[in-house]
């Protein structure tokens, strides 16, 4: 093998992450750090002092904290199905899939047509006879309720790729642990909580990161259902780089943003380690 | 109660958890088709049927809009720029990180893998900037460089993963019968890896036609049909944003359909 | 129908000593079988004279030419290996067709030596099949008429006893028809 030939192989991708992923990277850390040409703290300063920042950085981290648990039951359940079915297992499959190819902003027009006033949930409600005229579910007065329908919306496009993920790792348990825990007596759910749920770790660990670091950009969903009733800190980013033309704060608020995915990510590298000997 | 009848119990609620869930997956592309298939005037009324009357003026409406058209197109080739690009960068790394050991061979992957780490679209707000100063801003290739950025480290993890699954006896058979190295690539590993590159290339294509944020800050005249649409959410009318909706779903739909079979091989190795 | 002179071959990976120093001359339709322990280098040794891997010191001499800086298909050789190496998206046919399609032989030449080594071989039968459709046996047999289409001046093969039943097979074929060859 010529020693060059990895290195040629590599070159056209080396040079596209480094020019566009780390430059900007670093750039954007260097906006958020000065302002006009000096290096100062400014923008972290304008950022947190504005009266918006507390509720978009409280409305992030709740919609994370309600959003991710959820869907990773909802997750482990479908895969369990899946791996439980016998037949039709493939359209199954491809059903459940489906999401993961649906983008943010159009799961939120999805869901929009069910929540707006004129939608399918009221047309639902009047037709049963539980609510006489239909009702503003998506106002600015309803927070709670906007919350709700982002975190279904949340939890109905985005589960699939975390059971994709799941089903894959259950994929690589060798049957036999099964049935040796089947041979020692175990029930269904002994075997799920004894067996499938720590070896499936590496999968639990690579979905979890993924889908936090996608909670905490959550941008179209929120945008498509309640406007800007419910600030989030992308939705955030957004604004102060078009509206305001603000590119210092903006990119204070991508640093904040890239700063908990960062964090996440480490903390849950380290909650779900799986120690070298360990592994299969 | 016999155990029989426990277990065929059991199996009665498993079956019906599966067919919930598949409604619960299926029912709100449902109702977003009802919408996308009524007549405008249906779509505003009040109280919607359940069922779609197969009138096609919503997406005429749609198509007529000013500006619709040309996002469909921008977004288009902006897919189609970042699956070529994805693949022409990502596919020769995923067959080096297979195939070869070499110093820095751990550096790269990190690289890769840190990726995932990192909120991606984000990186629009410094490249907005530079974009104006080598005259990118605003261009189709402009964001299908951001979008490549995003597709990437998918099609190098999912092109190593299909290298890695071809023996590497294969290609030596060829050498010894009478292959150069770019012969027996073409000849053997192509046609082995071939649905496999398909499939993550339809994957890279879905990832650009998905995009919101970056596609939302690069573009102002040269819109996708995701800016297009969010930049237009307060002022467009119902019917517009539904059709738009099913417009973006139904590539979405397709596309997985076609890649079903390599969901879980692109998946499997996302451990590693 | 040619002679192998191995001189003072030698391979290291890294730290590690694969082969010391290796002499050997194997003569003009010999047959040699390289026995030893697992992990002695019978298969390094072989992929060195194959060109798949290079010697970190000495020669290797095929047919009074020195080729251990030739690629493998400049070395008139023909490889069996251990797993077979049968390409999966070829018909058997196409598989023995393989070596002969790179040599850019007419075609009635193709089928031709394709038919006759399938016979040799006794898998005629199975020339639309692919690999797939195979038992190892029959793979195995795959790899070996693929080797021998090529009427190479040197025939290698990796563990060729590891499969009954083409052992079966093999010594009648080549005794017929075969006699002048390297093995």
């Amino acid at each position: 093998m010529p020693r060059l030939l990895p290195y040629l192989l590599l070159a056209p991708a080396t040079a596209f992450l480094c020019l566009f992923f780390l430059y900007p990277f670093s750039l954007v850390a260097i906006d958020s750090l000065t302002d006009r040409g000096a290096w100062s703290l400014r923008n972290f300063e304008r950022m947190a002092d504005h009266w918006k920042f507390g509720s978009t950085f409280r409305n992030t981290i709740l919609l994370a904290a309600v959003v991710v648990p959820l869907q990773l039951t909802l997750a482990l359940m479908m895969a369990s199905m899946v791996s439980r079915l016998k037949r039709a297992r493939g359209a199954v499959l491809y059903i459940f899939a489906i999401p993961l190819g649906i983008s943010d902003l159009a799961a939120g027009l999805v869901w929009l047509a069910i929540f707006e006033q004129s939608g399918f949930l009221n047309s639902a409600l009047t037709g049963l006879g539980l609510i006489d005229h239909p009702q503003l579910f998506l106002g600015y007065q309803s927070k709670g309720v906007i919350f709700t329908a982002i975190v279904l919306t949340e939890l109905w496009r985005a589960t699939a790729i975390m059971m994709v993920i799941l089903v894959a790792g259950m994929g690589l348990i060798p049957k036999e642990y099964g049935e040796a825990a089947d041979v020692f007596g175990a029930s269904r759910w002994q075997k799920f909580r004894r067996i499938t749920l720590p070896l499936l770790k590496p999968s639990l660990q690579t979905a979890l990161i993924l889908r936090v670091i996608m909670a905490f950009e959550v941008f179209a969903v929120v945008l498509a259902l309640g406007g800007t009733n419910l600030p989030v800190l992308m939705s955030e980013t957004y604004h102060w780089q078009f509206t305001m033309q603000e590119r210092g704060v903006a990119a204070a608020y991508a640093m904040v943003i890239l700063g908990i995915s960062v964090g996440f990510t480490v903390l849950i590298l380290r909650l779900l380690h799986v120690p070298k000997e360990a592994r299969p | 109660m016999s155990e029989t009848t426990v277990r065929h119990a059991g199996n009665r609620v498993f079956i019906a958890a599966v067919v919930l869930t598949c409604i619960w997956v299926l029912l709100p592309i449902y109702l977003l088709a009802i919408n996308a298939l009524s007549a405008p005037a249906e779509v505003t009324g009040f109280p919607k049927r359940f069922w779609p009357s197969f009138d096609l003026a919503s997406i005429q409406f749609f198509l007529g809009f000013r500006g619709v058209t040309s996002a469909l197109w921008n977004s288009v080739q902006v897919a189609a720029l970042t699956m070529v690009m994805a693949i022409g960068a990502g596919a020769p790394a995923g067959y080096a990180i297979a195939r070869f050991d070499f110093p820095g061979k751990q550096v790269f992957r990190f690289m890769v893998v840190m990726t995932r780490a990192f909120p991606l679209p984000l990186l629009a707000l410094p490249l907005a900037v530079l974009f104006i100063r080598v005259g990118l801003d605003d261009t189709v290739i402009g964001l299908a460089f951001v979008h490549t950025t995003l597709a990437l480290p998918f099609a190098v993890l999912i092109t190593y993963s299909l290298f890695s699954g071809i023996p590497y006896e294969l290609e030596e058979a060829a050498l010894t019968l009478g292959c150069n190295r770019v012969q027996a690539f073409w000849k053997v590993v192509m046609p082995l890896a071939a649905p496999g590159i398909a499939a993550s290339a339809v994957f890279a294509f879905v990832v650009s036609w998905n995009e919101v944020f970056a596609a939302a800050v690069l573009t102002i005249e040269h819109r996708t049909l995701t800016a297009f649409l969010l930049q237009s959410l307060d002022v467009s009318p119902l019917p517009l944003k539904f059709a738009g909706g099913a417009a973006l779903v139904v590539p979405a739909l397709i596309f997985i359909f076609a890649v079903r079979k390599y969901l879980f091989a692109m998946w499997g190795i996302a451990n590693r | 129908m040619a002679e192998i002179e191995i001189k003072g071959v030698g391979k290291t990976f890294g730290a590690f000593t694969a082969l010391h120093s290796i002499d050997l001359t194997i003569k003009d339709q010999e047959f040699v079988v390289l026995l030893g322990a697992s992990g002695c280098g019978k298969t390094t040794l072989l992929r060195i004279i194959a060109g798949l891997d290079s010697p970190s010191k000495g020669e290797v001499w095929i047919g009074g030419r020195r080729v251990d800086k030739l690629p493998p298909r400049e070395r008139g050789i023909a490889m069996v290996f251990q797993n077979y190496a049968v390409f999966p998206h070829l018909t058997v046919f196409e598989n023995i067709a393989f070596g002969l399609r790179m040599q850019k032989l007419p075609q009635a030449e193709v089928t031709q030596r394709v038919t006759r080594t399938a016979e040799l071989m006794h898998i005629e039968a199975l020339l639309q099949r692919y690999s797939g459709q195979l038992s190892g046996g029959q793979r195995q047999r795959v790899a070996v008429a693929r080797a021998l289409a090529m009427e190479p001046d040197v025939i290698l093969m990796d563990e060729p006893l590891s499969n009954l039943d083409a052992l079966v097979w093999m010594p009648l074929g080549l005794q017929g028809h075969f006699e002048p060859l390297n093995m």
